[in-house]
């Protein structure tokens, strides 16, 4: 048996963070929990940041009503951590505090990625509510955007400033959107349907440098080309939020290494969890469903409780009213199936790995399952819009 | 709140659909006096919950029913179709049933108020 875990200290009360609070009392865990967070908000799910609030929502989902926090929680809000002391087994605040721990889980997320070129402070970045609602004002009696960065939060954000009515670009560097986590042919049903709502896509574009204020922004682009737009956001991907780990000696590659349940590869007094966390031999994810599933799987491993069957990973993101879902590793696949015109399933030796589909949810739920079964498949007739995929698992 | 019982129920019967409309695996979304209602048939019997999910704002009726559980489409929260009992995370709160049965061939299900 390990040693009894009476206090538990989170850094980080983002999604993950509160989520894994959330659990671990769900698990019965009548402990301490306290949990440490640089924003000045309780815990709330991101995905509206680009989309929701941007189109007029006054506030983005919280994990709980907020007086489940007062109750039975030590939220401290506005706080940072500033270091970690593995011997101790402390951790120290801004103001000096310092707070003990039996075991520490970290759920930092990740920062916005820099532009490698000159880049003014007046261009937006989206990774908290704070600059969701900024970019929401700055938007009223704004003409025009330029978006860089082609990804999903890039083109959410393209989204949502187009149907709002500004004249939109996005520029993305590599030789197509969504080019780290969507498959190509579902990045081609994206690409069309901000062609058909009237959204300037480039891709291949070489930013040189942007400039500008409140008041504007150039973008100069390398051959001299120059665009200019009255706001400008950047949503180029993240970094995941290591400093505190690696000042610790934990190891960290992309990402604080875990194992299975979440625990640092070096300390199992130490958790990390959500988008900081890289999990061997798997990697990191940034999705809402990671944040949730790893936040419960590192609660149970803390709390010593088996663990429960790993689902598939997936994520969403809501479009023009549209919402295109990604499940497993469809970019590993070495046959597309495509199933009607905006859903694809994607094979390996026979056997699907991945899917992709705008819309067609219920399609997606089954699939989703029959890549968690490995499942070989019948393409002839998976490829048949009308038949249940259920029944094209080949025998 | 269960099917049986309704007899004690104050409401009024609303006919909302064809009995033989609602399939297996098909959940059927209606409404009702204005209500988004879902309708589910689970080993014969049909059922009827509010279509919206708990959690955030997504129609059930376009997730997938398997046995008496409905997934929500949008994060996979499921609930028990006959008790409305939220069964998985994200979702928190239970979602309302109501009584159904079935006269002439017709889905009817009992609307408050
Ligand atoms: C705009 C946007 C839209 C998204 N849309 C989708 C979507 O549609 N679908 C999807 O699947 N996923 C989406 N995601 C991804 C999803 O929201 C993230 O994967 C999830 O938020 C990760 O949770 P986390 O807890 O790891 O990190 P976060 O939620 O980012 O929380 C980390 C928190 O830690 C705090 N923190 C960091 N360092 C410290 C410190 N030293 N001391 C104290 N506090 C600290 C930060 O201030 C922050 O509040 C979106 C993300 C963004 C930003
Ligand atoms: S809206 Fe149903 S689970 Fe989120």
């Amino acid at each position: 048996m390990r040693e009894a875990i009476r206090r538990v200290l989170i850094v980080g009360a983002g999604h993950s963070g509160g989520a894994h609070a959330l659990a671990l009392r769900e698990l019965g865990f009548v402990g301490s929990i306290t949990l440490v967070g640089h924003e000045a908000h309780a815990p709330y799910e991101r995905p509206s940041l680009s989309k929701g609030i941007l189109q007029g929502e006054e506030r983005p989902l919280p994990l709980a009503e907020p007086w489940r926090w007062a109750e039975a929680f030590d939220l401290r809000l506005s706080t940072l951590a500033t270091a970690i002391d593995r011997v101790a087994r402390e951790v120290t605040l801004c103001d000096g505090r310092r707070l003990p721990y039996d075991a520490l889980v970290l759920a930092t997320g990740g920062r916005p990625r820099s532009l490698s070129v000159p880049c003014a402070a007046a261009v937006h970045r989206l990774s908290t509510l704070d600059e969701a609602r900024e970019l929401r004002g700055r938007m009223v009696g704004a003409r025009s955007v330029i978006v860089i960065g082609g990804g999903v939060i890039g083109l959410e954000v393209a989204a949502s400033l187009r149907a709002a009515g500004l004249s939109t670009t996005v520029l993305e560097a590599g030789p197509r959107l969504l080019g780290r986590n969507v498959p190509p042919d579902a990045a081609e049903w994206i690409a069309a349907l901000h062609a058909q709502e009237g959204v300037a896509i480039r891709t291949g574009v070489a930013i040189r440098a942007v400039e500008g204020d409140e008041g504007g922004v150039t973008v100069r682009l390398e051959g001299g080309e120059v665009l200019e737009a009255d706001l400008a956001v950047l949503g180029i991907g993240i970094l995941p939020r290591t400093e505190l780990a690696e000042a610790a000696g934990l190891p960290c590659r992309d990402g604080v290494l875990v194992d299975a349940g979440y625990a640092s590869i070096d300390d199992p007094h130490v958790f990390a969890i959500g988008d900081v966390a890289s999990r061997e031999g798997v990697g990191r994810q940034e999705t809402w469903f990671h944040a949730g599933g790893s936040a419960r799987a590192a609660a149970r491993a803390l709390l010593g409780l088996p663990p429960e069957p790993a689902d598939v990973p997936w994520f969403w993101s809501d479009q023009f009213g549209r919402t295109l879902r990604v499940a497993g590793a469809p970019m590993t696949a070495d046959t597309v199936v495509p199933r009607g015109a905006a859903f694809s399933l994607h094979l390996r030796y026979g056997r699907i790995v991945g899917a992709a589909g705008l819309d067609s949810p219920r399609d997606f739920a089954i699939a989703r399952r029959l890549i968690a079964a490995e499942a070989r498949l019948d393409a002839g007739r998976a490829a048949e819009p009308g038949t249940d995929l259920r029944k094209a698992v080949a025998a | 709140m269960e099917s049986q019982g309704w007899e004690n129920q104050a409401g009024t019967w609303r006919r909302v659909v064809d009995a033989a409309e609602i399939l297996e695996d098909e959940p059927l979304a209606v409404e009702a006096d204005g209500r988004k209602i879902a309708l589910y048939r689970v080993d014969g019997d049909v059922h009827a919950t509010d279509n919206v999910c708990t959690h955030a704002y997504a129609l059930l009726s376009d997730g997938l029913l398997e046995g008496c559980q409905i997934e929500c489409p949008l994060h996979n929260a499921r609930f028990d179709v006959r008790t409305g009992r939220a069964l998985s995370s994200p979702a928190e709160r239970d979602l309302r049933t109501y009584p159904v049965r079935v006269v002439d061939g017709g889905v009817e299900i009992l609307l408050p108020g």
